[in-house]
């Protein structure tokens, strides 16, 4: 079914709405809470907690790319609930990922003053415009969906070197970028 | 005060059209490439009713860059959406499991710039780890390419395998690039590859069934041609229902 049939379900307040979206979606959604929480039965529920958030949000909202939109949820929802169990249940994978972020940050300290997240979020995005389809895309994989070095590695047809050494130079590129819009200034 | 974790958040913000260019990855590009140029080489070779002359270039095919279907498309949807019903499987027995699939248009021109054909094919895209294989599915057209590799069910299941060079859309195409293409030593993908000129071995193995045109579609020998014909038979017994 095409995402617009699938909306205007949501829209018609039509229950098929959500096996229309699990029947498409739900798998991805899955993989992407997975890859955050490292658990069957939490993705499972995590994916639950996705359609619901949907069937609330669309209408007012129409989504202009509801995989995306789905996927954006999807990210939040599990990163929340890894939150909450964190202490008791840790993602290495998970944290290694993030904490290759640092590198981003000048001289891997904390940066003082405030950023707001939209405006770092926005230099980020023009940063992803400017650099080339391959590196976005890993860049992406790694740091959006969570994906580990391996699972890039398979996915591309690279090698985990190649992914690495593409990941740290996307990475500095980034810092520089960064420091250049003012964003990294201690 | 901003940490890995506020940029890392940051990152969940960014644009839809980066999460959507994502879900299909670098290398998944290549499959559909292939597709084009099998597609290509089918005009060149086989299909001679539509100017078996042709080169390459006179054949247009354009997918979605984000996949119509990321999970198994019904027969039925396929019907309504396609006109076409075949039975996709989620899954073939060496292990090749679908990753998704998508409509592309399909046009041949002829040389003067008119548009001699036009079609509609089913582009399914399988992975077993690195490897991925195409699955084309659409209606039969012109004269079957390659050689009788196995009869199964009276099916001729055809193989054909030969030599693609994918380059980048602003390559100047040489003169030998020209002759290859007409002797058929090898054939362009002009926009095939995003920076530097590819190679690869072409593999294609093809069959009808039911008034529909299927074909698998892979590269560089990741797949035996053995391999790829018992795929071609257990999608020939799928047809009867759905069940392996």
């Amino acid at each position: 079914m095409e995402d617009e049939e699938i909306i205007g379900l949501y829209f018609d307040r039509n229950e098929q709405a959500i096996s229309a979206t699990a029947a498409k979606y739900g798998r991805w959604i899955r993989s992407i809470a997975q890859n955050i929480l490292r658990d069957a039965s939490d993705s499972e529920e995590c994916e639950s907690d996705v359609y619901v958030a949907a069937w609330n949000r669309i209408p007012p909202q129409y989504p202009r790319r509801l995989a995306a939109f789905l996927g954006r949820m999807a990210r939040n929802i599990a990163l929340d609930r890894y939150d909450y169990h964190a202490a008791a249940r840790r993602n290495r994978a998970l944290e290694v990922a993030i904490s290759e972020l640092e590198e981003v940050l000048p001289d891997g300290q904390s940066v003082e003053g405030r950023v707001e997240a939209s405006e770092l979020t926005e230099a980020i995005d023009g940063f992803l415009r400017g650099t080339s389809r391959t590196r976005r895309i890993v860049f992406v994989r790694r740091y959006w969906y969570c994906d580990s070095i391996r699972q890039i590695a398979s996915a591309q047809g690279f090698s985990e070197s190649k992914v690495k050494s593409m990941l740290m130079r996307t990475r500095r590129e980034l810092k520089l970028y960064l420091e250049r819009r003012g964003l990294n200034d201690e | 005060m901003m940490n890995e974790r506020d940029v890392f958040e940051a990152i969940g913000g960014i644009a839809d059209e980066w999460i959507d260019e994502a879900q299909y990855p670098v290398r998944r590009v290549h499959p559909l490439r292939v597709a084009l140029i099998a597609v290509a080489a089918a005009a060149l070779l086989g299909a001679t009713a539509f100017a078996a002359t042709k080169l390459a270039r006179t054949w247009v095919s354009v997918a979605r860059s984000a996949p119509n279907y990321l999970s198994v498309p019904s027969a039925q949807t396929l019907r309504e959406e396609m006109g076409i019903a075949p039975q996709i499987p989620d899954a073939f027995s060496n292990g090749y499991a679908f990753a998704g699939a998508s409509i592309s248009q399909n046009a041949q021109y002829g040389e003067d710039g008119s548009v001699v054909l036009r079609k509609r094919l089913l582009d399914c895209q399988y992975d077993r780890g690195e490897s991925a294989i195409l699955l084309e599915v659409g209606p039969v057209e012109g004269q079957a390419v390659g050689s009788v590799a196995d009869v199964y069910r009276d099916s001729e299941i055809r193989y054909h395998t030969y030599v693609g060079k994918l380059v980048p859309s602003d390559y100047q195409l040489t003169k030998q690039d020209r002759l290859a293409e007409q002797t058929g030593r090898y054939f362009i993908s002009v926009g095939g590859a995003e920076e530097a000129i590819e190679e690869v071995r072409m593999q294609i193995m093809t069959w009808r069934w039911e008034d529909l045109n299927y074909s698998f579609h892979t590269f560089d020998g990741d797949v035996s041609a053995d391999e790829l014909a018992q795929m071609a038979r257990e999608m020939i017994d799928f047809q009867d229902g759905g069940a392996r």
